[in-house]
């Protein structure tokens, strides 16, 4: 009975000291209240209107009260001839981006960090960075211009005996604009992390391995390359896991229904049937698919990347 | 680096390392250096194709038209408004996040910690984004545009670990002399902050100055769209976006190439990221440092 008395006082006691704190930082709990609500309205709501996916939904009556409907916006994507062609093309422009994109900046780097002349170096990396703080539609923009018949594009490739045509009707052309483009814009930026991975590698560890009899190559692949392999792998599963989501705005100023056959990917075609077309419970579904898909990559690159090399995100 | 004893195949692959530089260069400044050149040169020579890395013949008025397009001026008035109410809002907000988060005694702490990171792995994609906008009648307002990204994970956490690292003793002492959490926040931490905030507000105003989808699925009005759906009108669809007879009346008179005019707006979009791309430079290294090493 006495202890039971000294329990229940205790328990008082704390509840009354956690209420004294909040009222003694009653300023710091006032300062978080507009982030938190912003992050609540903009980033959960959003995450609960997921549901719409499965709900027949009713504008009249919002997102809580449409009524239930099941799986039936995936049964009809599944069934829709499209599912596949969007797939596909996501898959193919993500494969792609990832064969070529992803080693580029790796390059760049390490033939970066061999030239000796520094302004010469400092001139190099001044003039590959600017392009990333080019917006997509200036980007865009540019390939409109070089691919147009009399474009500069087209006169190389004429070199090579081929006829000039505005490469953006052609449906063939457009994973290399995309992939290409993107490698133009981020070289150089996305050189920075392995060029900082790079200024950790100790000085004495070259010479040591020049004193070894080790030649220039040899360092390379002895001394400069390990010392970026853990930046190499962390970037690699990030870049897996966000493989499918493709930079859609880039794609959306692209595209023209005569490339939709290889242009069209899964978040365009959501914003085609979604916000254009008003199916927004479809668009949702489709869009909710991309987002499961996206999650079980990164989870199983994580996985891939903790048995292969033992550099891992979590 | 000392220069030890070279091989022949060594110095090969200077040699080639050089031009694969070089050409790198030429890649990445043609596209820039060939639309600057087309904006200011004689629109015969335009029509023709011969203009490469350098201007013939100069003619500037595609300038003159551009900066007496009322729609123009206007679109630039609208990117400057969301840029500088964003990058604030953005700034004051995560600002005044983060400190609390700071705090190691902040009865708070763990469950915002947690409540932050579920933002970076899930989002609910857009359409639900959207139909929110939607259902909060936002459409047509500066703020469909400005808070869905005033808040980042990214930046809450960098701004975290930097007040973290300022000494608890200032924040201690100042208690002590009176002062409240709003006061040590914006008379302490904020003055010492100067280079994140700097590297942020930076970056923020980029990102505004490149926005272009969001503007344009919430914003129906022509007349608020920012510079960049101006430009993607101009130069994407190809679509005459003024008044049909202003340009083309222009373009008679002064015997103008309509791809003088496409390029000089090309070009006077990206003069602003021009000038501020020096001190974008002297951030972002760090910026990107501050970021990988503690994220």
């Amino acid at each position: 009975m006495q202890n039971q008395y000294v329990e229940q006082k205790k328990h008082f006691k704390k509840k009354n000291s956690f209420l004294r704190k909040c009222l003694k930082q009653r300023y710091l709990i006032l300062m978080v209240l507009p982030g938190f609500l912003v992050l609540l309205i903009f980033k959960y709501f959003p995450m609960y209107g997921i549901t719409i996916a499965f709900k027949s939904y009713d504008a009249s009556l919002g997102f809580l009260r449409s009524p239930w409907l099941g799986f039936d916006h995936f049964k009809a994507f599944f069934d829709s001839p499209m599912s596949w062609r969007i797939t596909k093309n996501s898959l193919l422009l993500a494969f792609y981006s990832l064969l070529f994109g992803f080693p580029a900046p790796v390059i760049f780097a390490l033939l970066l960090n061999e030239l000796r002349h520094k302004m010469f170096k400092r001139t190099v990396q001044t003039i590959t960075y600017f392009p990333h703080f080019l917006s997509a539609v200036i980007v865009v923009g540019f390939i409109h211009e070089f691919t147009s018949v009399e474009g500069i594009i087209n006169k190389i490739l004429s070199w090579f005996g081929s006829e000039p045509r505005t490469l953006l009707y052609v449906s063939g052309a457009f994973r290399p604009l995309y992939v290409g483009s993107s490698i133009w814009q981020e070289l150089g930026y996305g050189a920075i992390i392995y060029l900082a991975a790079l200024t950790g590698v100790d000085p004495a560890q070259h010479e040591a391995a020049v004193i070894d009899g080790a030649n220039r190559w040899q360092r390379l692949r002895y001394v400069t390359w390990p010392a970026i392999i853990p930046a190499t792998s962390v970037m690699l599963i990030l870049k897996l896991g966000s493989v499918l989501s493709t930079d859609f705005q880039k794609v959306l100023l692209m595209y023209n229904p005569k490339i939709y056959e290889t242009a069209d990917v899964i978040e365009t075609y959501v914003y085609r049937v979604g916000v254009q077309g008003g199916q927004f419970e479809y668009g949702a579904a489709v869009g909710l698919m991309l987002s499961i898909i996206s999650f079980f990559l990164i989870l199983f690159a994580n996985y891939f990347s903790k048995k292969v090399s033992e550099n891992s995100l979590w | 680096m000392k220069v030890y004893n070279e091989g022949l195949g060594s110095k090969a692959f200077d040699i080639f390392n050089y031009m694969i530089m070089i050409l790198l260069c030429m890649i990445m400044l043609y596209p820039l250096l060939n639309t600057f050149a087309v904006s200011i040169s004689d629109p015969t020579l335009v029509g023709q194709g011969k203009i490469t890395w350098f201007p013939q013949g100069f003619d500037f008025h595609s300038y003159q038209y551009i900066f007496q397009d009322k729609n123009i001026l206007n679109a630039y008035k609208n990117t400057i408004v969301f840029l500088v109410i964003g990058t604030s809002l953005q700034l004051l907000l995560t600002s005044l996040f983060a400190y609390p988060l700071s705090v190691s005694d902040f009865v708070f702490r763990k469950p915002l910690a947690v409540y932050v990171i579920i933002t970076m792995v899930f989002s609910g994609g857009l359409i639900p984004q959207f139909l929110l906008i939607r259902d909060l009648q936002l459409f047509n307002s500066i703020w469909a545009v400005v808070l869905p990204v005033a808040m980042s994970a990214f930046n809450i956490i960098i701004f975290r670990t930097f007040f973290q690292e300022i000494p608890k003793e200032l924040r201690e002492s100042a208690y002590l002399d009176g002062a409240n959490d709003f006061g040590i926040l914006f008379r302490i931490y904020v003055p010492l902050s100067k280079p994140l905030l700097a590297t942020f507000a930076l970056f923020g105003a980029v990102m505004f100055w490149n926005m272009w989808f969001e503007p344009m699925i919430y914003l129906n009005k022509e007349s608020s769209h920012p510079i960049q759906l101006l430009l993607r009108r101009m130069t994407i669809e190809l679509k005459d976006y003024t008044d049909v007879g202003g340009l083309q009346r222009f373009i008679d008179t002064y015997n103008l190439n309509p791809k003088n005019i496409r390029m000089a707006s090309i070009i006077v979009t990206i003069l602003p990221i021009l000038f501020i791309y020096p001190l974008l430079q002297k951030h972002f290294v760090s910026g990107m440092m501050i970021g990988s090493v503690k994220g």
